[in-house]
């Protein structure tokens, strides 16, 4: 204890030094603070999006759709899915179920002119059922002009990025041509209501959100569904609901051409994340680990300077046991001092990023992932936590290094030097 | 004078050596920093170039001739913009004896049904049309025909067939011969169908092109969209250094058309760039701060622990300039050997990245030889590449970084009286 007392002294004997050496774990400490609740946010970001716009908690889809999914085949549908939605909305778990249709075809725009043609572009239409969805994507939640369809309607509410590239705004209208569940050719004329911001910015240049009635009546597909998405309170634990549901379709006949998708088994990203993790870490040390080598380098220096001091201290019975305590007990405070100061800064630094959040949309704009543009770092206990760790932990185990140096040195020797 | 400049050289390098272990611990973490630096660089700049070479080789060229319209509405490749007055265009190309080839690109369905497929569908495609004579004059598509994966013949013309890279027919399950329906919108504006049939499967320099490409012969692209002759783009090829015939040809065009070059047509690719480039900037910067206060903090201690000694030096009539310098040196002297060891390092450690390259979708647990990112295709196996540049700064700016950091430790000793520094010293 009184080591411990005298270690903490120590410290304040060379306050600028003792900054100075500091800072740079401070810095690297709030760096790795910033790191790990970046990829936390990104990793929280991907399960949200995944949750709400892929999969829910489970996907149940035709079994050949499923395999075939990039050739749109959309005469494989769920079929009376109502049906289906309510047996499983009885299973214990499940809070809520939605069903949707999406699909590609072309957007055709009036003529600007007399003498032009037509203009038409590439997009998805995706069939949802509004007040059903306030739970899931919250299409409310997603407008940034007008209002949204109502259902039964021939309304759309319009991505931002696809409205402003066909140069659509709220009372425009425009026909969408694709192919019906039977393979035939069928268009709509749609009026749009609202402007929408997908977090996703591919999904926001290519997707329009129309009601999910219209949508089955459009691609003929009377009283189905492309996938429903199911819902459950803890979709971290949600393989219980899963296998229940497995249990269902599997029990009856009817629904044996029914396959599902497990959500933390969906596409190749979130599998990914926990190496991403993984190499954020290995960078959060090498930060830490570089800035304790001036550790190393002030201990040393502490050392030298105190050869004498040491060298009485040593006569005056300390065991170079304990004088390696000493010094290491000097980087365990060190540690403590630049952990507190580090932790408490890069929370603050979090915070702030928690509310602006990161803007990477130039770059991950044209990509198709299940990540959004603008991503929030998230601040976990567990975070802190770990910094707080990693941080304490290097910056005594360094200090080892020199303060075994400490140890060999001889009494008698040291006070004799001037 | 000279006598001076050598023995504060000499003063800097004996105190280097007097705290070897200091100077090697502080100068590590330079090493460190420029490894890194050096490492990421030489990854970052070999994916960079290598998908510059995909771009030029496959997509630009030297450049390519479009109208201003087309150009503002590109996003869905517009027919109704395509270039009318193509023989102005060639005119101007053939006068500057320019190697051209035309090329138009338009939105379409391939349509699949089940036998030979093993599903019925649909599949979103953007479609090239090119000349088969004239492409492979500028483009190493008709090239890429040889590799041994590569299945099937090229296009002909007049034959309405398609060529479609090889893993977009892997995915769809598609071989050499099977019948294709391409659905489109004419430039008047028709829905308008094409009975095609598999020409070739092709396998390329270009992820882009084996990940995503189909085309199809041009004279069936006019005929099939009633373009009537007109093409959406010239695409031109000039030897290299050619610069400054391109800034001509530019000057050259007439009112309404302008001259594409590799930053506008890859400037999807260049914002991933910028923001990956970006990325490694801040970690620079990061390692940056934690070396620099490194070398400040040791030149401090440098500087404190001689505190008699340098007004001992100021005392016998050694300049303040001069001792500045020698400390200034000494933080070099750091920077020096920190840089020496980073480049040793990063070249030794670049040399497997180089020719064995790091194979990061095992990493990532994908299989293939490559990994998409929705859209964003890169070589599962990351190679690196020797870039004298980065090397030379690299280690320019260790030292620089080195010899700055002790400014303000030197500063401060220097501030104090001669008196001070002796008095202060002893204790």
């Amino acid at each position: 204890m009184r080591l411990g007392v005298l270690a903490f002294r120590n410290l304040g004997r060379n306050r600028r030094r003792t900054i100075l050496s500091l800072s740079t774990i401070v810095v690297a400490c709030v760096t790795g603070l910033f790191m790990l609740s970046l990829i936390t946010g990104m990793k929280a970001d991907m399960k949200k999006n995944i949750l709400g716009y892929y999969t829910g908690s489970v996907r149940i889809r035709h079994g050949l759709y499923d395999a075939y999914d990039y050739l749109n085949p959309l005469h494989l549908y769920v079929e009376e899915e109502a049906a289906l939605r309510e047996r499983l909305n009885r299973i214990e778990g499940v809070t809520g179920t939605v069903g949707r249709i999406s699909t590609g075809g072309k957007i055709y725009l009036a003529a600007g002119g007399e003498d032009e043609p037509p203009v038409n572009l590439n997009g998805f239409a995706l069939g949802i059922d509004f007040p059903a969805e306030e739970a899931v994507i919250d299409p409310a939640g997603l407008l940034i002009q007008g209002t949204l369809p109502r259902m039964g309607s021939r309304e759309a509410a319009v991505g931002a990025g696809l409205a402003s590239k066909a140069g659509l705004k709220p009372g425009d209208q425009f026909t969408f041509m694709t192919l019906t569940a039977g393979r035939a050719a069928n268009a709509m004329t749609f009026t749009v209501t609202g402007l929408l911001h997908f977090p996703m910015g591919a999904m926001g240049k290519t997707h329009f959100l129309i009601p999910l009635d219209t949508m089955q009546y459009f691609l003929r597909m009377p009283g189905g569904v492309q996938e429903i998405l199911v819902m459950t309170g803890d979709p971290e634990n949600a393989q219980v609901q899963e296998q229940a549901i497995g249990a269902l379709l599997s029990s009856r006949e009817e629904y044996n051409y029914l396959s599902l998708t497990y959500w933390k088994r969906y596409g190749q990203f979130y599998p990914m994340m926990g190496v991403a993790s993984l190499t954020y870490n290995v960078m959060v040390l090498f930060f830490l680990i570089l800035g304790a080598t001036l550790i190393i380098n002030t201990t040393m220096m502490v050392i030298y300077e105190r050869y004498r001091e040491i060298g009485i201290l040593g006569a005056l019975g300390m065991k170079p046991k304990e004088l390696v305590r000493l010094f290491f007990l000097e980087g365990l405070w060190a540690g403590l001092i630049s952990a507190a100061a580090g932790l408490v800064l890069g929370s603050l630094l979090v915070l702030v990023l928690e509310k602006t959040g990161i803007n990477f949309g130039a770059a991950y704009d044209n990509m198709n992932m299940e990540v959004s543009s603008v991503i929030y770092p998230r601040l976990t206990n567990g975070n802190v936590l770990l910094m707080g760790l990693y941080t304490v932990g290097i910056t005594a185990l360094v200090t080892l290094i020199p303060a075994r140096r400490a140890a060999a040195i001889e009494p008698d020797q040291a006070i004799r030097s001037t | 004078m000279r006598a001076d400049t050598w023995l504060i050289l000499s003063l800097a390098l004996k105190n280097l050596m007097r705290y070897r272990r200091r100077t090697f611990i502080t100068g590590s973490v330079i090493a460190l920093g420029l490894m890194f630096y050096i490492l990421m660089d030489s990854l970052l700049l070999g994916w960079f170039t290598g998908t510059e070479r995909q771009y030029i080789d496959y997509q630009v060229a030297s450049g390519r001739i479009v109208t201003d319209e087309w150009w503002e509405d590109r996003e869905r490749l517009p027919l109704e913009y395509a270039i009318e007055d193509t023989a102005d265009i060639t005119k101007l190309l053939e006068e500057r004896q320019i190697t051209y080839t035309p090329r138009t690109d338009f939105m379409a369905d391939l349509i699949f049904y089940r036998d030979p497929f093993p599903e019925d569908g649909s599949y979103q495609v953007a479609v090239t049309a090119l000349d088969p004579l004239m492409d492979g004059e500028v483009f190493r598509l008709a090239e890429s025909m040889k590799n041994p994966d590569s299945r099937g013949s090229f296009l002909q013309p007049g034959d309405p067939g398609i060529l479609v890279g090889n893993v977009l027919a892997d995915k769809l399950h598609m071989q050499v011969g099977y019948p294709v329906g391409l659905e489109f919108t004419t430039r008047e504006g028709y829905r308008q169908v094409l009975d095609a049939r598999v020409a070739g499967i092709i396998k390329s320099g270009s992820h882009m092109v084996n990940l995503s490409g189909v085309f199809i012969s041009l004279d069936t692209a006019d005929r099939y969209l009633a373009l009537e002759g007109a093409v959406t783009g010239y695409s031109i090829l000039l030897p290299p250094g050619g610069k400054s015939r391109l800034r001509e040809l530019e000057a050259n065009l007439p009112g309404g058309y302008r001259l594409l070059g590799y930053e506008e047509i890859a400037s999807e690719f260049i914002a991933m760039q910028e923001m990956e480039s970006g990325g490694m900037g801040v970690f620079l910067f990061i390692i940056f701060i934690i070396a620099s206060v490194g070398v400040s903090n040791t030149m401090m201690m440098a500087v404190f622990e001689r505190r008699r000694e340098i007004g001992m030096m100021r005392a016998q009539g050694l300049s303040d300039r001069k001792i500045r310098v020698m400390f200034y040196l000494e933080a070099a002297g750091i920077g020096v050997v920190g840089a020496l060891l980073g480049l040793l390092l990063g070249a030794l450690l670049n040399i497997p990245l180089v020719n064995l390259g790091l194979n990061y979708g095992a990493m990532l647990k994908v299989d293939g030889d490559v990994v998409d990112f929705g859209g964003l295709v890169i070589d599962s196996r990351m190679k690196g590449v020797w870039s004298l540049k980065s090397f030379v700064y690299g280690a320019v700016f260790a030292v620089t970084v080195s010899s700055l950091a002790s400014f303000f430790p030197v500063r401060r000793m220097m501030k104090e009286e001669v008196h001070e520094n002796l008095r202060r010293g002893m204790g």
